[in-house]
């Protein structure tokens, strides 16, 4: 029994390890993109986040006669007004590249590519926002979540040591499930660096 | 050109619909079994479960061994319902399902759950376009042993944020009763032994179910990790040790499972031999999934 119990609290133990290390990765990734940002400061008509319109998932390419095609991914289906558009942004260098590359394209065409047929969905739609407070938020959110794990761990911990053994091992095992399902919103939350009622995804690839 | 694992999957298709009609000569072969060698499968199943009722009421059962060996059969309770869920184990369907709703409580997630995220996606990337949501790349933590530790703490949710957009969206009714039905088995049974005995409850059903669970998801990685999912035949590493293939119903030829999806278990090792090997690249077929775990977590490889 006792042996038993050694492993389950192990196995908990070596998962909020693990995700708590996953937490301090994306924290870390997430503090490298606002540094980011402040040293590519953009010119003040435009934003170093580019948001394309588009109308369906998949791969994209962004073209004009003359000037280097640029791939993207559309990954996010995004509610905006009273149709379902899609949006896609990048938050990296890149996207100023693209920003510079869509503007000098007059009438941009978004085009399917890399996947089933090519299909003309469309004039490109650029649009910019400043996405660092809400990367901010996101920070202090994983910081929130790495101190509330902590602290659930430490608690469920003293129960079991402290005469609660069945309330600690119910904590710890909440704990054990539920940190996963925080950590995913989370994920889900950073690569979506957006403004208030936008929902952002992207990759970019040159 | 269409994506190799898409081909597979065309193929796996195409042989369903003949191993339907062909449903009736096997029954007259084999009784209420459509394959005999699924007895070996029952057998693994019945023993998981002894090992976990067993010690709920026989207390001298409550040791070590015991928790060890219902640690090992739940993984293989996992492996079952990946076989399952390709190829049903019963001609009839209401044993069927009975039998998903036992595998599930094994493993405390419904059996059906395997149909979108493993059969749909997984072999067939059926979610337009996005990855394989237990795609390797999913985890990258600083160490190949952290990535494979926390593997299921990220694919879990992923996988059940899918299934659920799935049960919405695309699913059949029947898809989302058979789902309701095994999920409210899996999680009523295990939540009224916690009420029976707690304690006991806890370390030899709860433990035992979610090991399995979570390593059935840390095999994605140790099967696809540094692979090409375009290729045709450098998609997955096999592991091809016979002791490991006979105990785990030869999961190892992985190549050959997402040529032929729909082969019978007990058939993929030969079919391994005649097809696939000759075309696998060393480097993916492992002879022993201990020695690979252990190059992957100390040294790296």
């Amino acid at each position: 029994m006792i042996a038993a119990a050694g492993f389950a609290l192990l196995a908990f133990a070596a998962s909020l390890l693990t995700t708590l290390i996953s937490l301090s990765q994306r924290t870390h990734q997430l503090y490298g993109q606002l540094v980011g940002l402040r040293s590519l400061r953009p010119a003040p008509d435009q934003g170093p986040v580019v948001v394309v319109e588009a109308t369906e998932v998949g791969y994209y390419r962004a073209s004009k006669a003359g000037a280097e095609p640029l791939d993207f991914v559309v990954t996010q289906l995004v509610p905006h007004g009273t149709s379902q558009r899609i949006w896609t942004c990048t938050t990296d260098w890149k996207a100023a590249a693209m920003t510079s590359l869509v503007r000098r394209a007059e009438g941009v065409v978004l085009s399917r590519t890399l996947r089933r047929q090519p299909k003309f969905v469309g004039p490109g739609l650029l649009t910019t926002f400043d996405p660092r407070p809400k990367i901010r938020c996101t920070l202090a959110l994983h910081g929130l979540a790495v101190l509330v794990a902590l602290l659930w761990a430490a608690v469920a911990l003293g129960l079991i040591t402290t005469g609660e053994p069945k309330l600690g091992a119910s904590l710890a095992l909440a704990c054990f499930l539920v940190m996963p399902l925080v950590e995913h919103q989370l994920s889900i939350q950073a690569r979506a660096p957006d403004e208030p009622g936008r929902t952002f995804v992207a990759e970019l690839s040159l | 050109m269409a994506h190799p694992r898409f081909v597979a999957w065309r193929r796996y298709t195409s042989c369903l619909s003949g191993l339907s009609s062909s449903v009736g000569i096997l029954r007259v072969d084999h009784g209420w079994l459509r394959h005999p060698a699924d007895r070996r499968s029952l057998l693994l199943v019945t023993a998981y479960q002894l090992t976990l009722f067993g010690p709920l009421f026989v207390p001298e059962l409550r040791n070590g061994l015991m928790l060890i060996a219902a640690c090992g059969l739940s993984f293989l309770n996992a492996v079952v319902i990946h076989n399952v869920m390709h190829l049903p184990m019963f001609t009839s369907a209401k044993a069927e399902a009975a039998l998903r709703a036992i595998l599930s409580f094994g493993n405390l997630y419904p059996a059906s759950a395997n149909i979108p995220a493993h059969n749909r996606v997984h072999h067939r990337f059926e979610d337009d376009g996005l990855p394989d949501w237990a795609a390797p790349e999913h985890v990258r933590l600083p160490h190949p042993a952290l990535s494979l530790l926390h593997f299921p703490n990220v694919i879990g949710p992923r996988t059940f944020e899918g299934v659920s957009r799935f049960a919405r969206r695309s699913a059949r009714a029947e898809f989302r009763r058979q789902y309701r039905f095994e999920l409210g088995f899996a999680v009523g049974l295990t939540a009224a032994l916690l009420a029976f005995d707690f304690w006991g409850a806890l370390l030899f059903v709860l433990v035992p179910q979610l090991f399995g669970a979570r390593w059935i998801l840390r095999i994605n990685l140790l099967q696809h990790a540094g692979t090409d999912p375009t290729s045709q035949w450098a998609h997955s590493r096999n592991f091809v040790g016979r002791l490991l293939n006979w105990l785990m119903m030869n999961n190892g030829y992985h190549t050959i499972h997402h040529a032929q999806p729909a082969l019978h278990w007990s058939e993929l090792q030969q079919a391994h031999q005649e097809q696939a090997s000759p075309h696998v690249d060393h480097r993916w077929q492992e002879l022993s999934l201990l020695a690979y775990l252990y190059r992957l977590c100390w040294r790296s490889t």
